[in-house]
């Protein structure tokens, strides 16, 4: 082949047998791949049924995804390697018909010279036919190159095409499949969350170390300065936290905190430029690790998914570790600087502040049976004493922060509520100081976090109180009323009563499951006496609603103010004033007497039943009904200053009623039917209760005036010249005093009018729902 | 939870996720290998984009599911290898136990 023809007719560019052996390596390779377990299980591709659980999940999820993934790689390489094969044959096609090209090139160039070569030999016998031969040798010669390079464009212009249809059907069979290279990665990991997330804790623990080979020495010996590179980490990533944290450890994380506590304590505020700025520095980097321990110990997505698994076994090692660190000291005397709770109360309260994600809740709970020991421990310890330390608090605050958490977090360490138990019940009496150590700390937070909290939440609350109340009578010492050691409680649980008072009903008489109700120190304070099935649960609630410990019975006035502040409260809104905007909001009005009547439905019937307890404890015993009965009837009546107000009527009566109809039975019959008649003492007081009900609902409207203009009273009775039933304000009087004249003519003006026609059926309905819901309890 | 795991089977899928893993392994290494052969193709500019891309992607990917295989793997190796009486354990496991 001459180089005339190679420079006129290129070849393609491309080495066949190279096509040729990468086509070869993709079917191999692809032929591996299809090979693999994963390939030809797929989507199918199953870990052993026996394994179940979250993470069997996760796995199995990771499992298929992976194996699918497997698969489709498998099947890509194949049909790759036969498009590069077709390809390769379309070159080595385009090579052989060039090279022929080339050769007929050639071959035509040698003839086109012979044939000059001829005329040049014949030119001197006809000079003019030579030129003419000539002429016609360069234009054949010229014609066969046009038409060789014309085959030639052709071939290259195929095997252009083949190229082309070969980059299409790659792209086609193998494009959509994970991407672009930069992007196939991140596809992929995308849909293995398992190994993302394993990835990603590899990278951020390569990014810490780097960064801690920057900052040699212990942690706790960090300059503030230094600490300032601490921006240099994204600590907000979860990854790049965890790795943080495990790479200090408990301990160092306790002396670095502890140092920046140190340098931003109050007393050092004052204390010059350097210090202002050195304070501002370990603020930030107080903030810094706020964050960390914020970010790695946060719920990381769904409770059931693949993150959050591995989220909360990390969580789980870390608070082993703490644990561990934070071990009770060898002798009950030592009292450690800081410990490892303190700093993460610490951060915790930093945290919060900050706005920051609070930590799982297995975190929180993982803290508390340190928090308990510690408190004791530490009662002369400096950080006792600090706010930014209390751990208490700290945990509090994120019951406040997350109340569906709260059931959790108070039921620690035991599931039985016993941190609960131990803020309401034990820490009062061991725990004398600390931020939050007074009871009413513990009682605000509650007050937050019960409104949002489930249900029996606030029923563990009043059983806490309830033992609360029972242990502080129990102990020797100082005695305290039922009331003083209440106090604190007194609004929580009226609010209760007002809220719940299903549940609450069902705390205060349901049997004690507390040891330390049943102790002698109860028979001392004089309880016992009330020999009922359930004493203990009538003590419950005689002790919480404020009958002095050492004489519940008979009723002491003066004794009782706290009884008649928790009614109050129990009843909370002025009912009177909700129902003088009658005329203009009857929803309300209707709303809050709907919740008086169930309340005192509720009860009523609850104290009726109680009564009646009562009363067959004296059956039994055969004793003096006079003696025993008649002070608890007495108990229970209401003092007169508290029947003035409004509210204190309405949850007054069903007891008046209740009580005045048992002593009146009890007078006629036998001791030994103290039950029965205090039940059909019950049943009679519901029938006065409901007779009773239209007139003070009818008493309620007239005190409130709610009626409107066009029905006024003073109108209507000059109209009909009837009896004047009103009194010098214009509103009718109280219909126990009316004469039978007075309330005929004010049930006929009453008639016709909405608010008095209206309300006593919702006090009526609002009663019945109450009892009805109080009977509910007693037959289950 | 408790859980009723086998650890002969979690092991059996362990192993051959991890062989899979040296196959996936092996697969990156010849497709990245195959670079060298993919220039070849010549004067077709398109088809060696796309094929020298499509031969990254793949080698990416292998890699890529490789190192999922070895995670999953592992994770099941070890759960196996510790017969963990709860799930949570067992997570831990797969997590890696730091």
């Amino acid at each position: 082949m001459s180089t005339t023809a190679a420079a006129q007719l290129p070849g393609p560019v491309g080495d066949p047998d190279r096509l040729l052996t990468l086509a070869r390596t993709l079917g191999g390779v692809g032929t591996e791949v299809a090979g693999t377990t994963l390939a030809r299980s797929g989507s199918a591709a199953a870990l052993p049924t026996s394994w179940v659980g979250p993470a069997a999940a996760a796995a199995q999820a990771e499992l298929g995804a992976l194996a699918g993934h497997v698969r489709v790689l498998g099947d890509g390489l194949a049909p790759m390697a036969r498009i590069v094969l077709g390809y390769a044959g379309a070159l080595s096609h385009a090579r052989q018909t060039v090279a022929g090209l080339r050769t007929e090139w050639d071959a035509a160039a040698r003839k086109h010279r012979e044939r000059r070569t001829r005329v040049v030999d014949s030119g001197a016998l006809d000079p003019a036919a030579g030129l003419a031969e000539a002429a016609a040798a360069d234009r054949d010669w010229a014609q066969e190159k046009a038409h060789l390079m014309a085959r030639h464009t052709r071939v290259m212009t195929e095997l252009a095409d083949a190229g082309r249809l070969a980059a299409a059907a790659i792209h086609v069979s193998t494009g959509p499949a994970f991407g672009d290279p930069g992007q196939a990665r991140d596809r992929i990991l995308a849909t293995l969350p398992l190994t993302e997330d394993t990835a990603a804790g590899v990278a951020a623990t390569v990014t810490v170390a780097r960064w801690l080979q920057g900052h040699p020495g212990s942690a706790g010996s960090w300059t503030v300065a230094e600490l300032a590179s601490l921006g240099d980490l994204t600590l907000a990533d979860r990854h790049i936290a965890q790795a943080f944290l495990a790479a200090l450890g408990p301990v160092e994380l306790r002396l670095l905190t502890g140092r920046l506590l140190d340098l931003t304590a109050a007393q050092t505020a004052t204390a010059g430029p350097g210090r202002t700025s050195e304070r501002q520095g370990a603020e930030a980097a107080l903030l810094a690790l706020a964050t960390a321990y914020s970010s790695a110990l946060s719920p990381a997505g769904r409770p059931d998914s693949a993150a959050e698994a591995r989220a909360a076994a990390w969580r789980s090692a870390w608070s082993a570790a703490v644990k561990r660190a934070d071990a009770t000291p060898s002798r009950a005397s030592e009292v450690l600087p800081l410990r490892d709770i303190h700093a993460q109360a610490a951060l915790l309260r930093i945290g919060r502040a900050a706005g920051l994600s609070a930590p799982a809740d297995d975190v929180l709970m993982a803290l508390i049976p340190a928090v308990m020991r510690a408190e004791t421990l530490d009662q002369v310890s400096a950080w006792h004493d600090d706010a930014r330390t209390d751990a208490v608090a700290a945990l509090l605050d994120r019951c406040r922060d997350r109340p569906e958490s709260a059931m959790a977090i108070l039921g620690t360490p035991l599931g039985s509520y016993a941190f609960l138990s131990y803020l309401v019940v034990d820490r009062p009496a061991t725990v004398t100081r600390g931020p939050s150590a007074p009871v009413a700390y513990v009682a605000d937070a509650m007050a937050d976090i019960l409104p949002c909290a489930p249900i029996a939440l606030s029923s563990q609350v009043l059983a806490a109180v309830a033992q609360h109340v029972g242990v502080v009578q129990a102990t020797p010492g100082p005695e305290l009323s039922i009331a003083q050691s209440l106090a604190p409680w007194r609004a929580l649980v009226a609010q209760l009563l007002l809220d719940h008072p299903d549940a609450t009903q069902t705390v205060l008489l349901a049997p004690a499951s507390s040891a330390g109700l049943d102790t002698p120190g109860w028979s001392e304070a004089g309880l016992p006496q009330l020999r009922l099935p359930n004493e203990r649960a009538a003590a419950r609630l005689w002790g919480l609603v404020g009958l002095p410990a050492d004489s519940v019975l008979p009723w002491q006035p003066g004794h009782n103010d706290e009884f008649t502040a928790a009614l109050s409260a129990a009843c909370g809104e002025d009912l009177l004033a909700v129902i003088r905007t009658l005329p203009t909001n009857p929803d309300a009005a209707d709303a809050a007497l709907r919740r008086a009547g169930v309340l005192i439905g509720f009860t009523t019937t609850g104290a009726a039943d109680v009564l009646a307890h009562v009363a067959q404890g004296q059956d039994a015993a055969n004793s003096s009904v006079h003696e025993r009965v008649d002070p608890v009837l007495e108990a229970v009546k209401i003092p007169a200053r508290f029947k003035v107000g409004v509210p204190g009527a309405l949850a007054a009566l069903g007891l008046h009623l209740l009580t005045d109809a048992a002593s009146s039975r009890l007078d006629q019959l036998a001791p030994t039917n103290a039950g029965q008649a205090a039940e059909t003492a019950a049943r009679e007081a519901r029938i006065g209760l409901a007779e009773s009900t239209r007139a003070l609902a009818w008493d309620l409207v007239s005190r409130a005036g709610a009626w409107a203009p066009a029905d006024d009273p003073r109108a209507w009775i000059t109209l009909h010249r009837a009896p004047d039933f009103l009194d010098q304000t214009g509103h009718p009087r109280p219909w126990s005093s009316l004469t039978t004249a007075q309330r005929d003519a004010f049930v006929r003006w009453a008639q016709d009018v909405p608010s008095y026609t209206r309300l006593p059926s919702v006090l009526e309905q609002a009663i019945a729902t109450g009892r009805s819901r109080a009977h509910d309890l007693v037959k289950s | 939870m408790l859980i009723r795991v086998a650890p002969d089977d979690l092991t059996g899928t362990a192993t051959g996720l991890l062989a899979d893993r040296d196959r996936l392994l092996a697969a990156a290494a010849a497709l990245r290998g195959a670079h060298g052969d993919a220039v070849h193709t010549g004067d077709s500019a398109a088809l060696l984009d796309v094929l020298t891309q499509a031969l990254e992607t793949a080698t990416v990917a292998a890699l890529t599911l490789a190192e999922a295989a070895g995670v999953l793997g592992s994770g099941l190796a070890s759960a196996g290898a510790a017969y963990a009486s709860t799930d949570s354990a067992v997570a831990l496991a797969l997590g890696g136990v730091r």
